[in-house]
């Protein structure tokens, strides 16, 4: 096992900041694509960020810390591990709800069980096609977890993520990425936050794509 | 549901930092989750601290006492513990008249056991930071004045250096004093 890097080792230029909105547009381009089904509306996507942001600074990041958010969190595991939130602001997370379950939606201060597995359920989607589209992408296993919930805070909610990763690092890698939809209210965040030995895997990988695609079209 | 008050007498602590403070100034932790608040007071020299604090630690002995500004090392409960009560006594707080308030800790996410493996488990953190923050106050011999902490709710702090009383509110809930 090699020593444990970290993103300063990395040294990260424009050039893998380019590579790694590529990889999460192709991801998240997916992801949305299942949303719209499930929805049966049509989600836009953003420009996607990617930032190194301080750990004290990641909940403001995130949108800031007291506004109360729906918050879905898995881990990644496979050839690349590293974390994976989404935060839906309460009334989209809502909107959501209703066009899922088919009723009107509810004010509601906490989650209803079938409100909280619906959420669920689409969190599991939205990382699965993203994860997907990377695995297929970048020849390498990415295996998301079993979704987690939490409605609360949104400062609350990225503490806990902080603390899987504050013990190794002091900076986090986030690819962010923003979806909303013209008319039905639903809009949230994306983020991947891939640990910086993984970050290294898929640099690589996206290097030798490209590298393979010049290939080909000198040919 | 953000800070009704955002005067500049209210000051902001962020995760692995802390400040002291006298009155009119509050202290303030917005959006605590399974991180926890601690703060500290001494009512004689009329000033007060709030930590932070991210980890349970111990911290590695790499970050112990590191000086270098890359390393974060407040984020660990003793760390911090140490580095608010040295901040407090330069202010001219004394050790035997200070008193600490915790609040924090929680479990915010419904099955946190669902995500690891056995080498990432950290199950029930937030009470492991409550248990890391008590042992360090037992081994400084701070007593502890007010405590609200665990459950599934995240919590917003401040805490009045005039008067040593932490007030915490959550999504659902008015305002509790401790």
């Amino acid at each position: 096992m090699n020593q444990p890097l970290t993103y300063e080792d990395l040294e990260l230029r424009e050039v893998e900041y380019d590579a790694l909105r590529e990889i999460s547009n192709i991801g998240m381009g997916h992801a949305a694509t299942a949303l719209n089904q499930m929805i049966g509306k049509t989600v836009i996507l953003t420009i996607p960020e990617v930032a190194l942001v301080s750990l004290k600074d990641l909940p403001d990041f995130v949108g800031g810390t007291e506004k109360i958010v729906i918050g879905i969190y898995l881990k990644v595991w496979g050839d690349v591990t590293g974390d994976i939130l989404m935060v839906f602001p309460r009334k989209s997370a809502l909107a959501l709800c209703a066009l899922l379950t088919g009723g009107a939606p509810e004010d509601e201060l906490v989650l209803s069980e079938m409100h909280s597995s619906a959420l669920r359920e689409i969190g599991n989607i939205l990382a699965s096609s993203y994860l997907a589209a990377l695995e297929r992408l970048l020849g390498k296993t990415l295996i998301p977890s079993v979704p987690g919930i939490a409605f609360d805070m949104a400062g609350a909610v990225v503490d806990y993520i902080l603390i899987q990763v504050g013990e190794a690092v002091d900076q986090t890698l986030v690819i962010k990425a923003a979806f909303k939809g013209n008319d039905h209210g639903v809009k949230g965040n994306f983020y991947l936050m891939p640990d910086p030995n993984s970050l290294k895997i898929i640099l690589d990988a996206a290097k030798m794509l490209a590298s393979q695609r010049n290939g080909e079209r000198n040919r | 549901m953000e800070a009704p008050l955002a005067s500049e007498n209210v000051l902001r602590v962020r995760i692995s930092e802390f400040l002291v403070a006298r009155p009119p100034a509050i202290l303030r932790v917005s959006g605590l989750g399974s991180c926890v608040a601690l703060g500290l007071f001494d009512p004689k020299a009329g000033l007060a601290g709030l930590a932070h604090i991210l980890l349970p630690g111990p911290a590695p002995d790499s970050v112990r006492g590191s000086e270098d500004p890359r390393v974060n090392r407040y984020k660990y409960a003793d760390q911090a513990i140490e580095g608010l009560l040295q901040a407090m006594e330069r202010e001219g707080a004394t050790l035997a008249e200070v008193k600490a308030k915790i609040a924090g800790g929680s479990t915010m996410f419904s099955q946190e056991d669902g995500f690891g493996d056995a080498r990432t488990i950290k199950d029930g953190i937030g009470a492991r930071n409550v248990e890391a923050v008590k042992a360090k106050l037992a081994e400084l011999n701070i007593p502890i004045a007010g405590e609200d902490s665990g459950g599934k709710s995240g919590r917003t702090i401040s805490f009045d250096p005039a008067t040593g009383i932490m007030s915490i509110t959550t999504k659902r809930s008015e305002a509790v004093e401790i």
